[in-house]
């Protein structure tokens, strides 16, 4: 894994700066996001439910994956990520846009049709605890994928795999017997994630898998899903608000804002040189475990909150709390345009910031005042 | 750890719970003190006690269940463990203040967050209520909460989760306490907005000039914030150290393997987290002996015979532990 997960931003596919700028279909890329839309609908009225507007959760976001990559997907909460997830997965039909995947555009598909190929896409979820059934045994879960899906004809068949899975994620054959209760947080991560891998997949979207572990536990997990994704080739979509985390398992992350990418890029990039204003503020805000460093660091102190989704600001949704807004942030949306290293910004003034150091006019006591 | 005059001393303080499936022992004899002013950063995973013990500090560990079994807690001259209910009562808050990982159970969500506040001005300080309601705005203010005069009247639904901890802290702080113990006070936030509480937190023990117990499991956020930290494991303080040593020189082989499973934020990426394997101890059934023994790398037979003592070596860095993890050998 030491050099095969890690490849240099420069080298990671340039797929979808292509999608995105032209909307051509990009070879190579195992699954290819497109203008992908999901608005929820804010009704109001008990008897008589009218709508009374949207709430966007997620507005024209593009990316790709390839084959053994792991994209890396963060941001706040209530910044679309788990929605993109769930809308890349059809978990929750996207509003529009395209998601093609191994060749396929998943939203033209019919039912059947779409859950074949759905086969090849699975998801690990935040909850260890809701999303395994309380009432039936590990191996039961881990053989249900398979039994839907018609992969092994016989029971024994089944059963074998089941076990050699357990092996797999660290596991030991005869925990198929047991119930998930009997299990702590971070062995039923690993029973997901054998059921995940129980139907050969290509692709597996992490939703905040580690989040609710222990440190300690966390770093097991995390080691587990790196050294499945040696062997097996696996991509993943891994969506975690944990920037640490994020920065150890991802080859590329995408950094959400309202719905929006603000900027993708390769993980050594992004931390080396944030571009964006939003993605410099993120990176501030996470402690360092080093007293020295601490004590010198420039914290980016954001005003406010994140705003509603329902009303997002006008044009760069991040302008109210930018320290660098300028008149023209809140009437010109700033596009996500390709800039040096295969890299993706979308800021008007992301130059300029970073010619004149990344230091914010805006001192962190009024910014906290300002909110 | 023997500064003339500590604020809050805790000794051998102990907590059990009783339940169905027997006795869980919570915290197991843990000592530190602090001083006015001073910033202590407790660390651990869950079930480590770090939340008990700050419980016990303010008389409220869940009763019947849950006992301090020995232990003082001396707070300038009495100690707290003697005090009546009543006694007890006007430490809290006045003296001692504490905000929570989840503010919003802690604020009662039928009352306005002003009158919330109000309420400790009156009862501890004996305000009037014109004049209390004054000082919630002008402390919603302090906390950096913007239209004070419009927020004291919203309902704490209406506020964001990070304004809510502020009004937490404005309520913490009403009565001016000589020590806020911050319980987990970010977790349930996001970074930025950590950010925002951590920076407020920071200025008002400048300003207010209060000793801050800040308990968390994430020991980046202590290494900016405190002068001091005790890491925790199921129950026992591991190792007590000024922050800077601490992460210098990490001395207990947990610290030392949290240290290298968390991956960094700037630098070198880590190639390989430490796997610390296992879980934490059943705190119903705590190991023979050291109880991080059956996960230490470096255990030895003497570790499964008894707990280590926290041994302070005369360099002011006292560790649980009979082994030294940069060379593995005994101490």
């Amino acid at each position: 894994m030491t050099t095969s997960a890690h490849p240099p931003a420069d080298a990671a596919p340039a797929t979808g700066a292509a999608a995105n700028a032209n909307g051509a279909a990009s070879n190579g890329a195992l699954l290819d996001v497109r203008q992908l839309v999901k608005y929820f609908p804010v009704t109001r009225g008990a008897i008589i439910r009218r709508r009374v507007g949207w709430v966007r959760a997620v507005d024209d976001v593009s990316f790709s994956i390839s084959a053994g990559e792991t994209l890396g997907l963060v941001g706040e909460s209530g910044c679309g990520k788990t929605t993109t997830g769930n809308a890349v997965m059809q978990l929750e039909p996207p509003t529009s846009g395209e998601v093609v995947f191994e060749g396929r555009n998943l939203l033209k598909l019919d039912p059947s049709e779409r859950r074949k190929a759905r086969r090849r896409m699975q998801m690990i979820f935040q909850d260890p605890y809701g999303s395994l059934n309380p009432r039936m045994s590990v191996g039961k879960i881990i053989e249900e994928p398979m039994y839907v899906h018609r992969l092994h004809a016989s029971r024994k068949e089944r059963r074998d795999r089941v076990r050699e899975l357990l092996e797999l994620v660290g596991l030991s054959p005869w925990h198929a017997a047991r119930y998930p209760h009997e299990f702590s947080g971070g062995q039923r991560q690993r029973i997901a994630a054998a059921r995940s891998l129980a139907v050969e997949p290509s692709f597996i979207v992490c939703d905040e898998p580690v989040s609710a572990l222990d440190v300690s536990i966390q770093a097991q997990i995390i080691n587990l899903l790196r050294g499945l994704q040696d062997r097996l080739g696996v991509a993943y979509l891994f969506i975690a608000h944990d920037l640490k985390v994020v920065r150890h398992i991802s080859n590329r992350i995408a950094v959400m804002y309202l719905g929006k990418i603000v900027e993708l890029a390769g993980s050594d990039g992004l931390y080396d040189r944030p571009l964006h204003p939003y993605t410099r503020a993120l990176l501030s805000a996470v402690p360092v475990a080093d007293p020295e460093i601490e004590t010198r660091r420039k914290r980016i102190i954001l005003p406010g909150d994140v705003p509603s989704p329902v009303n997002p600001p006008s044009a760069c949704r991040f302008h109210p709390r930018c320290p660098w807004a300028q008149a023209r942030c809140a009437d010109e949306e700033p596009k996500l345009t390709a800039v040096d290293g295969g890299r993706q910004v979308a800021c008007h003034f992301w130059r300029e910031i970073e010619d004149s150091g990344g230091v914010p006019p805006v001192a962190p006591s009024e910014a906290l005042r300002a909110g | 750890m023997t500064s003339a005059d500590p604020l809050l001393r805790v000794n051998d303080l102990a907590v059990e719970f009783q339940t169905d499936e027997g006795t869980v022992h919570a915290v197991n004899g843990i000592s530190y003190e602090i001083s006015a002013g001073e910033s202590l950063g407790i660390v651990g995973e869950s079930g480590c006690g770090k939340s008990v013990s700050s419980l016990a500090i303010m008389g409220l560990v869940p009763r019947p269940a849950g006992r301090v079994t020995q232990g003082e807690i001396t707070f300038g001259e009495r100690d707290l463990l003697k005090l009546s209910t009543h006694e007890m009562r006007l430490v809290r808050g006045q003296q001692i203040a504490m905000i929570f990982q989840d503010p919003v159970s802690s604020l009662n969500p039928v009352y306005p967050v002003g009158r919330q506040i109000e309420e400790a001005l009156r009862l501890h300080l004996k305000m009037s209520r014109p004049d209390a309601r004054a000082r919630a705005a002008e402390l919603l203010d302090t906390v950096g909460i913007p239209a004070p005069e419009e927020r004291v009247k919203d309902y704490p639904h209406q506020l964001s989760g990070g304004m809510q901890q502020r009004a937490m802290i404005a309520m913490a702080i009403s009565c001016q306490p000589d020590l806020l113990i911050a319980d987990e006070p970010t977790t349930a936030l996001d970074v930025t907005i950590q950010a925002q509480v951590i920076e407020l937190l920071a200025g008002l023990r400048r300003e207010l000039g209060m000793a801050v117990i800040l308990i968390t499991h994430e020991l980046a956020l202590v290494a900016g914030f405190c002068d001091r930290v005790a890491v925790m494991y199921a129950g026992y303080i591991v190792e007590y150290a000024p922050v800077r040593e601490l992460f210098a020189r990490p001395q207990h082989p947990y610290t030392v393997g949290l240290m290298k499973a968390v991956p960094t934020l700037i630098g070198e990426r880590t190639e390989q987290l430490a796997n610390i394997p296992g879980s934490p101890p059943d705190l119903l059934d705590l190991p023979h002996g050291c109880p991080y023994a059956p996960r230490c790398p470096f255990v030895r037979d003497e570790c499964r015979v008894e707990v280590p003592d926290l041994r302070d070596r005369g360099d002011g860095h006292p560790v649980r532990c009979i082994v030294d993890p940069t060379t593995g050998d005994l101490r």
